[in-house]
């Protein structure tokens, strides 16, 4: 069962954009297409922000990596064969809010994980941005 | 990652100034002398090297020695400095008042730095800064059993403003002023996840006429908040 596909639409954010503000609402689908039925042993969706560094010149290691701010398990169970949608919503806390500078970024993703079957797994990303309102 | 609440503003403020204690003047001292002495003994040594038997060796022993000699003097150099600056001038009190702040918000702050002996002040600058700070972890050093890490800083906002003051002054008189500084409301927050930081502050430089400046600093919190946000959010 390699034909799975896993995709994220996030529900518009301030002015139809992927902008949101901190403190408010991100919330949005997990449209997932499976090729035949199987048993889907987790569905999860991660909300949360990484630091991304610039890379040093000696390519030394930037003490950087994700943060996540939510974990939402949103089925468990027998995935039908077809299209289907997850919904999730996940209030988003006061900060930090994206950044990009000169040394490093601020990145905030939703990121949604399938683990299906002996040990497939199959992950899908999407960017979004946190303003201060 | 938790931010303080705007209920709990401080005015108090920790100044980190040029004072050094005994045991540290005395690490300093210590080490630059364990830098210089032999770096000055063996640039002397290659110079009669040089004199006996010409170039070759001594050239490789001058230029070692003088990495040495250099490493001590720069030690015993930024020691007289801090010792000399801190002769004239005490730590000055930096009140920064209701902290932390918010993006876009205006404060005030007021500088108090008393002289120890008769000092003719240049200026008094006070520089809010914003900087980014990134860790790298290096490769593994087995001698101390730990990566190898550095740290690179890049400051990404400031703003000068100089403190009107008059000169000269006598010992026990007083430094004093207030200044206006304002926080961008487009700038980044106060932010740190130990491997990648946002820091503000605010430094301050009393010039002395013909005597190395005082420098000290003070670490400003910012929220991650709008002057324009609504109270309840």
């Amino acid at each position: 069962m390699s034909d799975h596909r896993l995709q994220i639409d996030l529900d518009p954010g301030r002015s139809g954009s992927d902008l949101y503000d901190a403190g408010e609402t991100v919330s949005g689908a997990i449209q997932l297409f499976a090729a035949e039925s199987v048993d889907c042993r987790e569905l999860t969706v991660t909300i949360g922000w990484k630091t991304e560094a610039r890379p040093h010149f000696l390519k030394w290691t930037p003490e950087t990596g994700f943060h996540s701010h939510r974990n939402l398990s949103l089925h468990r169970g027998v995935l039908n064969q077809g299209s289907q949608a997850f919904a999730f919503y996940c209030d988003l806390p006061p900060g930090p809010k994206s950044y990009n500078g000169d040394l490093f970024d601020i990145i905030w993703q939703v990121q949604a994980r399938l683990v299906w079957g002996s040990n497939n797994e199959q992950t899908a990303a999407a960017t979004f941005h946190v303003a201060i309102p | 990652m938790n931010f303080p609440d705007l209920k709990q503003r401080k005015s108090e403020t920790h100044v980190t100034g040029m004072e050094m204690s005994g045991c540290q003047i005395f690490a300093i001292i210590f080490c630059g002398l364990g830098f210089a002495l032999p770096g000055y003994g063996f640039i002397a040594f290659a110079f009669w090297d040089y004199q006996q038997m010409g170039l070759g060796a001594a050239v490789v022993i001058g230029l070692g020695g003088g990495v040495f000699a250099a490493a001590g003097t720069a030690l015993l150099w930024a020691c007289c400095y801090t010792l000399m600056s801190a002769h004239r001038l005490q730590t000055p009190q930096i009140i920064v008042a209701g902290q932390p702040f918010s993006l876009g918000e205006r404060f005030q702050v007021q500088f108090k730095q008393l002289t120890k002996s008769r000092a003719t002040i240049d200026s008094v600058a006070l520089t809010l800064v914003c900087q980014e700070k990134v860790i790298y972890t290096g490769p593994y050093d087995h001698e101390n059993n730990r990566s190898k890490t550095t740290t690179k800083t890049k400051s990404v906002f400031s703003e000068v403003k100089e403190l009107t003051v008059p000169r000269p002054i006598q010992p026990n008189g007083e430094i004093c002023g207030e200044l206006e500084f304002a926080i961008p409301e487009d700038a980044m927050h106060s932010f740190d996840v130990g491997g990648a930081n946002i820091e503000w502050k605010l430094r301050t430089r009393t010039k002395i006429t013909n005597w190395p400046d005082y420098h000290s600093e003070v670490d400003i919190q910012v929220d991650p908040r709008s002057i324009h946000s609504k109270p309840d959010t």
